[in-house]
């Protein structure tokens, strides 16, 4: 068993912690905080740390994974922005996808220069995602596509879209489901913005009416779809794979300063912030064993990321909320923009994106502990 | 279905030695009588409980991963062999220089009333079941032995503790401040073993259970607030193992890091409550009676959690040394 910090990885490891000290970047005035994420994505990727465990042909490192884990720990231990959540998205092409799809769209997602997003949910398919309706009509070398998204995240922002429609019988479940890459300029795309409980906009409905996207852009075969997607989800479970483990680094080494500024920490704070920290380095290990157990095995993930997300959401939203009652009521009376709070409140929706806690725990009962359905 | 960390072979028949010896402890033991005089005949014989002794160089035989994995198989069974009392006395000697320091007896570690940390006087014999006679603690920097009366009872049914009798002996050894904090780090990988041995394995059994027993018609694991319940459970098992895996590990490859075996003791010491708490939920009333062994999981893993620190007092513990406040020293 060996969770080693090899030698080079070491290197690998000073090395960025000094491109950081002298690579730090703020946001510019009315930037959107997803303009700003994608700007710091292309300025991690020009000094080459973006793509790390991904292959080379197509713009990344041919790293093993321990190098995520490592720049979301020093990402997180700088406080600089998050690390980018392309380790989820995209995946499905190098399983799926033909090399002509791989050379054209991997690339730009891992350079920045691209924004992807994820139509998955609709109004009437949210944790019970295999009742979608969006259809995909073949229509020559072509589909025709219609139907609606909803809660797509960055969708004003994206140049493609993942999309799931069905190309099967209506009512078909899991079957005759398949995965499509959307330029998201086609004509027929309506994206409308909605306004979080944050204040800010993080996620979109879309509206498709007779859409076309050339047969070329479907990934995998037919009906390949829902494995596509189960596989795209299992990764957005991780820790390291979505980039979270740098995000709460980051959020409880400020707090640490935040809390301790005067000098003096209550003995009630000591022992929170101690708490938290005992969470977030039991996720980090988590995530650690997590990735050597997937590179040991050469195995993709499935469904034991269920107990990722859980830990991942629980530290979420366990910081967060101390966080509120460490920093006091003043996060509560200050006028609009109070970050703590924005925060907090973003990570109420950790346990209800991605599969909300419910379904992970279904998930986790009835597949990995094979408890009667 | 879940993909585990490769165990290398030698590993991998360890820890089937140990749940050999750890199943005959479950099988046999009447509810009555907390014997283990057998389990630790077959623990000496497999010679486990010398693992962190001394090879010529003065090194460990066994590294912290093999003694985890022992710990771990025989906490599955609640049993009451003195081994990691013994485990953790043998450490102290070698990280003291000194060897057998009652020869041919089986040794505890002894600590101060409040289980807080290694003591000579005002102190309590832990894990003092049979043969253990004999104690070693520590007077400042000085390691002491002491004779025990008796062992008295221990809420931890099958792990009594022992008053020391005799005065406390300088045995000659010395641990300073950086070999009191590896024997600490040590000590909380151990314990952490324990509570993850002691709590996977009341849960496996609450889930099989859940599985047969029938209400309504079905079987229990078919309610979804049955299976949230196990599902939780779960999570709080793989991240100790995950916490456990890390800290053996951080303490082998000699990096000198006692930060992840702070980390896994003082997780461990809450989740392991609450996972053995969740099972006894599962099995309803049945695991409120005494035959029952679901109390015997809940007895150890409240006690293991106090031993060497609670997990409040470790997160305190951590931030401290986190924050540079303190250099790792409880
Ligand atoms: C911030 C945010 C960003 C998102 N980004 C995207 C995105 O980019 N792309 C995308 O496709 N989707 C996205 N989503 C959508 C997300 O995947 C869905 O919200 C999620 O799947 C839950 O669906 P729902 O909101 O319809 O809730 P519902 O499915 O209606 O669930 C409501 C409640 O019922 C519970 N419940 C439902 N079914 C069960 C069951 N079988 N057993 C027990 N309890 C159950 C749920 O746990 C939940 O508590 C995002 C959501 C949020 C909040």
């Amino acid at each position: 068993m060996d969770f080693s910090d090899s030698s080079e990885i070491a290197e690998f490891r000073s090395g960025l912690r000094t491109w950081l000290v002298d690579h730090t970047i703020t946001p510019e005035a009315e930037e959107s905080e997803a303009m700003f994420l994608k700007r710091w994505h292309q300025v991690l990727f020009r000094g080459g740390w973006v793509g790390l465990s991904w292959p080379t042909e197509y713009g990344g490192k041919g790293l093993s994974n321990a190098y995520d884990v490592v720049l979301n720990e020093e990402i997180g231990a700088s406080g600089a922005p998050d690390a980018p959540r392309i380790g989820y998205m995209g995946r499905a092409f190098l399983q799926w996808g033909t090399e002509e799809q791989r050379e054209r769209f991997l690339p730009g997602l891992l350079s920045g220069d691209d924004y992807w997003c994820q139509g998955f949910s609709e109004p009437n398919a949210g944790s019970d995602l295999a009742n979608l309706s969006t259809r995909a009509v073949k229509d020559g070398d072509r589909y025709r596509i219609t139907g609606q998204k909803v809660w797509t995240s960055y969708a004003e922002y994206a140049d493609y879209c993942i999309l799931l429609a069905r190309t099967g019988e209506p009512g078909g479940r899991h079957k005759g489901v398949s995965a499509f890459v959307v330029p998201m300029k086609s004509a027929g795309i309506d994206v409308r913005p909605i306004v979080a409980a944050t204040g800010e906009s993080e996620f979109c409905e879309m509206f498709f009416e007779d859409v076309e996207v050339a047969e070329e852009n479907r990934i995998g075969a037919e009906g390949d779809g829902w494995a596509i997607a189960m596989m795209t989800v299992a990764y957005e479970r991780g820790a390291a794979d979505v980039g979270y483990l740098s995000k709460f680094g980051a959020a409880l080494g400020e707090l640490r300063t935040l809390v301790s500024s005067d000098g003096h920490v209550p003995p009630l704070a000591r022992q929170r912030l101690g708490e938290l920290e005992v969470r977030f380095r039991v996720l980090t290990e988590h995530v650690r064993r997590r990735l050597t157990e997937r590179e040991q095995n050469d195995s993709l993930p499935g469904p034991e990321m269920s107990v990722d997300k859980i830990l991942m959401t629980d530290v979420d939203q366990t910081l967060h909320r101390a966080a509120l009652e460490l920093l006091g009521p003043s996060v509560l009376t200050t006028g609009p923009g109070s970050r703590w709070l924005e925060k907090y409140i973003y990570s109420r929706a950790a346990s209800i994106y991605g599969g909300s806690e419910q379904v992970q725990l279904n998930i986790i009962a009835q597949r990995l502990l094979g408890m009667p359905r | 279905m879940t993909a585990t960390l490769h165990e290398s072979e030698e590993d991998v028949a360890l820890r089937r030695t140990v749940a050999d010896i750890a199943e005959r402890c479950r099988s046999t033991r009447a509810a009555e009588v907390d014997d283990h005089t057998s389990c630790w005949g077959a623990l000496v014989r497999s010679g486990l409980t010398e693992l962190r002794g001394a090879d010529d160089d003065g090194a460990p035989l066994a590294t912290v991963g093999q003694v985890v994995i022992v710990v771990e198989e025989m906490a599955r069974a609640v049993c009451g062999a003195p081994l990691v009392g013994t485990l953790l006395a043998t450490e102290l000697q070698r990280l003291a220089d000194v060897d057998h320091v009652v020869p041919d007896e089986a040794l505890t570690v002894l600590l101060d009333q409040e289980l807080r940390g290694l003591a000579a006087d005002d102190a309590l014999a832990w894990d003092a079941g049979v043969p253990v006679t004999h104690a070693v603690g520590l007077d400042g920097e000085n390691l002491v032995v002491r004779a025990l009366e008796g062992a008295t009872g221990s809420q931890d049914l099958s792990r009594p503790v022992a008053v020391p009798a005799g005065d406390a002996e300088l045995v000659g050894g010395t641990l300073d401040a950086d070999a009191r904090t590896a024997f600490e780090a040590f000590a909380h990988v151990v314990l952490a073993a324990d509570l993850l041995g002691a709590s996977g394995a009341v849960l496996e059994s609450a889930i099989e259970y859940a599985g047969q027993r029938v209400q309504f018609g079905q079987p229990i694991g078919t309610f979804q607030a049955v299976q949230h319940l196990c599902a939780r459970a779960h999570v709080q098992v793989e991240a100790q193992r995950s916490a456990v895996l890390f800290a053996a590990w951080s303490l082998d490859s000699g990096q000198g890091d006692v930060v992840p075996a702070i980390v896994a003791k003082a997780y461990g010491a809450s989740a392991a409550v609450e996972v053995v708490e969740k099972a006894v939920q599962v099995f309803g009333g049945v695991a409120i009676t005494w035959e029952f062994p679901a109390h015997r999981h809940l007895r150890r893993v409240l006690l293991d959690a106090e031993v060497l620190g609670n997990g409040s007092a470790l997160s305190g513990h951590l931030f401290d040394v986190v924050e540079g406040r303190s250099d790792g020293l409880q």
